[in-house]
């Protein structure tokens, strides 16, 4: 075989941060060898520089650094840091790299142990820290590092050998390791490289450099981050005191075509929000106040977010672009119009926070690889697909594209993975490996012998809980041999040594006291399994959420309810008993629910991943909302895209499309559903793809049902139909329906871009029109968008600024719209030829029965919902089940896209597997004393229990142990006490309680 | 480096309406609130006879993130609105109009003769020194204010010829046009452009130098003059060492409109004044400079008043009993009025930068 033929069955991805992150677990899962390179001595970007994401406010790392860990022990993953790509030949399937191995000075025999960083002597601004806080010259950036190795920074190390000395004996730095070039063959390249910020003090009248307390964005997160330099203290940088008001200025360098950025930042209107928030969290007294051009929380739970901010937080909002910041004693006088009151102002402030422009970080990779980049340095993506780059087999996720948020970047990465392995489907396996554990030692005949580690958590619990005092009373506990405290758990090096304890001290049982379980659990499992114990003889004492998250303003209670929780834990530790995973056979098949254009790029996908794919479309014929447009923004044919769309569906013969149909019925679990459709199929599948779409309102209000009054969409067929005269006044009225309190409080993401898009259309096609728009905040934040809301303006189309809480634009009986201009202040009559409502899109009709058909939840606004907003787009909590596209929330084409070639990934994540691990912790019944009540058929929401027949009229309850999840909900309805949840019996259980309530056990 | 060309620069349809303008017009309280404008001029509104407010100082255009070229929209709707207010009795528009109808009223040439005491001029060369308004001045500032333009002229000339240069200078020159254009009198303005671009192009010169910031702005942004350059003195001086005394009073630097927003000339003075002394910097400077108050002869008001005032408080509390220097001799005579008024008694000297480099000569 060529090297033309030749497909090898690995991934280069090029940067370790969350998009890198996500790409790379996804291939390894699937069956790929993922080379993973950063430039940095760690993964996890920008990310794991933030304090919590909005706009659920999860701790950044707390959901980050399980997945770290997951990458550096994963066996399909070589974590290549300090790392840089040299250069690129070959074609996909065989692509022949270089790579640079920066010479760090330090080998593979670095246990992380930081004894090198504490005796060296040279400090340099630490680049995590933004350059708050200090490093030394050789360092690992921050204490969650993956990998846990140092590196000497050679610019600053001044060859003291101080280090050396310090870790003689461990034979780990070596000053004559010099650059390496390596050498690799992958199939294909996943750019990942995130970005970089643009220098604010290019706009100087803002202060930035001048004065000290005017930040950056990210500044401010590195100062409100408990893990970092001021321990999440929040204090001006020259004279120490905490600010008590706090300015934050949106747009900086963004929307700005004289900085060179003339696209949305995307981002920044959100983590400024959530930073005040945050902020306020903090110190409710510090006042913060938001200036900004139009606020576009336009993701899922944005705009309730910037709701809450204004109401429950009291944080201000003006609209108006501060022109100038000075210094006046101590304080910085931000100079502003607020434009909806029009006056000029000046108001005070104790620091002054820029949000300055996100900038591409693209131009050396794309010179390397060849690929093309759009005007502003973006990678430019090629068939309306965001993660296809000009070179075939490289692909892009995350920011190097565009701005966007992790949310839409994991989907987007998820995206690049499934792109990948299909090119390198032949070889899928070939270089992969099982992740392989050691032979689990007995235990059953053994006493108790418990290990528990005490996490500080940063500052989390440690700055509320006294650690050293709990530690050293969980000491003084029977059966415990082992008791320290480590400052975060949950880092390599932590792991690391807790496999090292068990073998060492030959503990049987494992106590973590830290964060959640929720996050934290499985990893600290595996750590245990991979030291020989049986993953369930570990135990998790919540004692952050439980305990020093809510006592914050009682250290002394506080410590004492750890030593609590920590000492119920040991009890029940001391039953726990080794459990058993089943092993199940794998329906290598998918169901897809939903024939739009997003069900069939998820189908075409999965089937190009190598499974059957059964399509159930509920009308008569596939297209679903894109039958009924015309023209997509951004210039897209949909007519065409449908075309498309249908030829793929048929050429792949592993997808049987089902119209008219629905699914009637569903039973069973993952790896194995059994579903029953309306037109009569029944069959397996291993996993479930919800793709159902969305709608459009139809509204009760401005004038609809009026005679020329109509919906965008409506809108798109009377353009289409030529029943526009030229020379008509039409006005577009924004957010019918959408960012109403009480009824649909989010944004509907698409409709700014949608009605620039419709009304450049008509002044194109009737250049004599009048064509108005009527907006709160214009939210063109995707890609280009923002060039389109600019031509739209250039083109005559007239953009009128209404505020709700001043008053709301009316449509009377003879089409007149009446708007009160805030820009202007006054009030405006515009008689309307055609009024076109923006309307909200809304959930489907049906989702409800489908989320109770299949158990899987909707949102408080009726969409689907999501495993995690940040990490989880594409999955459900239960396992086996997707979803992508507007099912999930309204979005653009680019951005259905992206999800529905990433939810491919993660549906090959379960399907690509021949057989699958049952949950270990299922209940269990004594037919002995079962009654045969069915109570627990009743309650069981996984449908796991069934009442089989043992004799005339004598019933028993039997547990499905393949579809049992362990909840225990059974156990608790039983009125006998004939169902025992394993891992949670009755008597590990009590035993807590009496930990709990005895003062000594 | 902006995005956009200078065509596109002009478009009022790009504006945000973020009001970054506004919040540092200079003028913003006066009612004029640029955002405000650009939203009426876009939806067709008449913003009525507010637009002469407008100083055309461009600071606007330093913080719009859309490069809206303000002061261009302004003046465009001044040439659909013109109801002048205009100050000292129209005299000065009275005399460009006479210009433009190639009727001077001042004869130079007896000016020009009285005027260079010690500079040699020549009546020919590759370097044409365009004198501007100054004998204009003489007639009308020279008793109330002390103005001398004649001494200004004679100042420039020995640094010309300091610098090696025997600029020719013509006896029949006419205005440049730049109050014409920006009252919104275009056709005034479009006649003595034409006037002037034949005239240049006959005298087969090579570069032309004004001490006069807004002739400088006028010749080389607004005329089209293929083959010749348009500098400010200052720029040459700026690249030559021509050895300076050392001046023993503080001295501050006030960017005129033209010469810092409009030309970009920031660096220049400021290196030709270090070499003289030590220069101190107001609050307000260089992009984010105030303005002297009053733009083309048009807005001598109280708004305008207050402005000037507030730039003399500003030089004064920066150089205290030394010199405000100005590069436009127009900021200079504005200056000098409202000192005149005699409101408050300044412990400044106003100087345009043309006669402090001829005084501190070695």
């Amino acid at each position: 075989m060529n090297d033309n033929n030749k497909i090898v069955g690995s991934v280069l991805i090029v940067g370790g941060g969350i998009a890198g992150m996500v790409s790379a677990l996804d291939l390894a899962d699937n069956g790929y060898k993922v080379y993973l390179i950063d430039k940095t001595p760690s993964i996890g970007g920008t990310m794991s520089q933030l304090d919590k994401t909005f706009p659920t406010l999860d701790c950044a790392m707390c959901t980050m650094a399980p997945r770290m860990v997951d990458i550096s022990r994963h066996p399909n993953i070589e974590l290549m840091p300090y790392t840089l790509l040299e250069s690129v030949d070959g074609n996909v399937g065989c692509f022949k790299v270089k790579l640079r191995k920066m010479e760090s000075r330090v080998n593979d025999n670095c246990i992380g142990c930081g004894d090198c960083s504490s005796v060296c002597p040279v400090e340099v601004p630490n680049e995590y820290d933004e350059n708050g806080g200090i490093r030394k010259a050789i360092y690992s950036p921050f204490p969650q590092a993956v990998p846990k190795l140092f590196v000497i920074d050679t610019e600053h190390c001044i060859k003291c050998y101080k280090c050396i000395e310090a870790s003689i004996g461990k034979n780990c730095i070596d000053f004559n390791i010099k650059d390496k070039i390596i050498d690799l063959e992958v199939g294909t390249i996943i750019l990942a490289p995130g970005f970089d910020l643009w220098d604010p003090s290019l706009r100087p009248e803002l202060g930035y450099g001048e004065y000290p307390n005017v930040l950056t964005g990210i500044e401010l997160e590195r100062i409100i981050n408990a893990s970092g330099f001021t321990s999440g203290e929040i204090f001006r940088a020259d004279d120490k005191e905490v600010p008590k008001r706090i300015g934050f200025i949106q747009c900086v360098g963004s929307r700005d075509v004289k900085a060179g950025q003339p696209y949305c930042s995307r981002v920044c209107c959100m983590y400024a929000i959530k930073q005040a928030i945050l902020v306020k969290e903090h110190h409710p007294e510090i006042d913060c106040t938001i200036f900004y051009m139009d606020i576009r929380a336009f993701g899922k739970g944005q705009e309730e977010f910037y709701n809450r901010a204004k109401d429950e937080y009291g944080i201000k909002f003006i609209r108006g672009n501060p022109g100038e910041v000075f210094q006046d004693g101590r304080d910085l006088i931000v100079r502003f119009e607020d434009t909806t009151a029009s006056e000029v102002r000046e108001e005070r402030f104790d620091m002054v926070v820029l949000a300055n422009a996100i900038k591409p970080n693209n131009k050396n990779l794309s010179e390397i690889l060849g690929i093309e980049l759009d005007d502003d340095g973006f990678v430019k993506e090629q068939n309306n697909n965001p993660m296809i780059t000009s070179r075939p087999g490289v692909y892009v996720a995350g920011v190097a594209q565009a701005p966007r948020d992790i949310t839409d970047t994991v989907s987007m990465s998820s995206g690049a993975a499934a792109l990948s392995a299909v090119d390198l489907l032949s070889a899928r396996g070939k270089l992969a490996k099982e992740k392989v554990f050691p032979p689990e030692f007995d235990v059953s005949e053994q006493e108790p012998r418990i290990g528990v580690f005490i996490c500080h958590c940063g500052t989390n619990i440690a700055s509320t809980v006294d650690v050293d005092e709990v530690r050293d009373y969980i000491k003084t506990l029977p059966d415990v041999i082992f008791c320290d405290d480590v400052m975060y758990a949950c880092a390599e090096d932590s792991c690391r040594r807790i496999s090292e304890v068990i073998k060492e001290y030959k503990l049987n049982r494992f106590i973590v006291a830290s964060c959640t379980p929720r996050t934290h659990e499985p990893l600290f499992r595996e750590t245990c399994q991979a030291a020989g114990l049986n993953p369930y003889l570990f135990e998790f004492a919540n004692i952050r959420e439980h305990c020093s998250w809510v006592h914050r303003n009682e250290p002394k209670k506080a410590t004492e309810k750890a030593k609590e929780i920590i000492r119920a834990s040991v009890s029940r530790a001391r039953l726990l008993k080794p459990q058993k995973a089943g092993k199940i056979g794998v329906t290598q098949r998918a169901l897809v629910i939903g024939g739009g254009v997003t069900g069939m790029e998820a189908a075409y996908n999965i089937a190009r991943l190598g499974f059957e794919v059964i399509l159930v479309e509920r009308d008569n014929e596939l297209g679903g909302l894109l039958r009924r447009m015309h023209h997509m923004f951004i210039d897209i044919d949909p007519k065409e895209i449908l075309a498309e769309k249908i030829s793929k569906i048929e050429s792949e013969k592993n997808i049987s499309v089902h119209l008219g149909t629905t699914v009637e019925d569903l039973s069973g679990f993952v790896g194995n559903f059994d579903i029953k459709l309306t037109d009569g199929t029944e069959t397996t599948v291993g996993a479930i793809v919800i793709a159902t779409g969305c709608d459009e309102w139809r509204p009760n209000i401005y004038g609809y049902g009026q005679k020329d009054v109509y919906t965008q969409l409506e809108l798109q067929e009377v353009i289409y139909n030529g029943e526009i005269n030229d020379g008509e006044t039409i006005v577009m009225i924004q957010c019918v329906g959408s960012r109403e309190k009480g009824e649909r409080e989010y944004c509907s993401r698409i409709c700014c871009s949608e009605a620039i898009k419709n009304a450049l259309d008509i002044r194109e096609k009737y250049p004599n029109t009048d064509v108005y728009i009527l907006y709160r905040d214009i939210r063109t934040f995707a890609k280009n968008a923002e060039e389109k809301y600019r031509e739209a303006a250039l083109k005559g189309v007239q953009f009128i600024r209404y505020d709700v809480n001043i008053k709301r634009p009316e449509v009377d009986e003879n089409n007149v719209v009446h708007v009160f201009d805030t820009i202007l202040q006054q009030d405006t009559e515009i008689k309307a030829d055609k009024i076109v409502l923006s309307a909200a899109v809304v959930p489907r009709e049906g989702f409800e029965d489908l989320s109770k058909l299949f158990k899987v939840p909707l949102g408080q606004d009726g969409f689907f919902l999501e495993a995690h907003l940040k990490l989880r787009p594409l999955d459900f909590t239960s396992d086996g089940f997707f979803l992508c596209g507007t099912a999930q929330g309204p979005k653009d084409y680019i951005d259905n896209m992206a999800q529905a070639v990433g939810v491919a990934s993660r549906v090959a994540r379960i399907l690509s597997k021949k057989e699958m691990d049952t949950e270990a912790t299922t209940s269990r019944v004594d037919e002995n004393i079962c009654i045969g009540c069915g109570r627990c058929v009743d309650i069981c929401p996984y449908n796991a229990i069934k009442l089989v027949q043992r004799g005339f009229g004598v019933f028993k309850s039997r547990i499905n142990d393949a579809l049992c999840k362990g909840c225990g909900a059974c156990a608790a309805e039983c009125p006998t006490g004939a169902i025992e949840a394993r891992h949670f019996d009755d008597k590990e259980i009590s035993v807590m309680i009496d930990a709990l309530l005895k003062e000594e056990v | 480096m902006p995005l956009l060309n200078k065509e596109e620069m002009l478009l009022s349809e790009y504006c945000y309406k973020c009001g970054g303008c506004t919040s540092i017009c200079p003028v913003s309280s006066s009612g004029f609130k640029p955002h405000k404008f650009i939203a009426e001029v876009s939806l067709d509104i008449n913003s009525g006879n507010e637009v002469w407010r407008c100083l055309t100082c461009k600071e606007c255009m330093e913080v719009c993130p859309q490069g809206v070229n303000i002061p261009e929209v302004v003046r465009e709707r001044r040439v659909k609105n013109l109801n002048v207010p205009v100050a000292h009795k129209g005299i000065f528009q009275s005399l460009f109009r006479l210009s433009a109808d190639n009727a001077p009223l001042i004869d130079r040439s007896s000016w020009l003769a009285e005027s260079a005491k010690e500079g040699k001029y020549s009546n020919e060369g590759d370097t044409l020194f365009f004198i501007g308004c100054l004998p204009v001045w003489d007639l009308y500032f020279k008793d109330d204010l002390g103005f001398d333009g004649k001494e200004i002229f004679d100042s420039a000339l020995i640094l010309f010829n300091k610098l090696g240069i025997e600029p020719m200078v013509i006896k029949d020159e006419l205005c440049c046009g730049h109050d014409a254009r920006w009252a919104g009198d275009e056709e005034t303005f479009n006649q003595l452009k034409e006037l002037n671009e034949e005239k240049f192009k006959k005298l087969g010169i090579k570069e032309i130098v004004t001490i006069c910031p807004e002739c400088a702005k006028t010749l080389k942004q607004d005329y089209n003059l293929e083959g010749i350059e348009v500098k400010h003195l200052t720029e040459l001086l700026s690249k030559n060492d021509l050895g300076f005394k050392h001046l023993n009073k503080p001295m501050t630097y006030h960017d005129s409109c033209r010469m810092g927003r409009y030309l970009r000339l920031f660096d220049e003075p400021r290196s030709v004044l270090s070499k003289m002394g030590d220069l101190s910097e107001m609050p307000r400077t260089k992009e984010y400079a105030l303005c002297c108050g009053v733009s083309s002869w048009v807005s001598c008001d109280p708004f305008s008043k207050k402005i000037r005032y507030d730039r003399l408080d500003e030089a004064e509390n920066t150089a205290k009993g030394g010199y405000l220097v100005t590069p436009c001799q127009k900021c200079q005579i504005h200056f000098k009025c409202a000192i005149n008024e005699g409101t408050k008694d300044y412990n400044l000297e106003i100087i345009d930068l043309v006669s402090l480099a001829r005084k501190m000569l070695e």
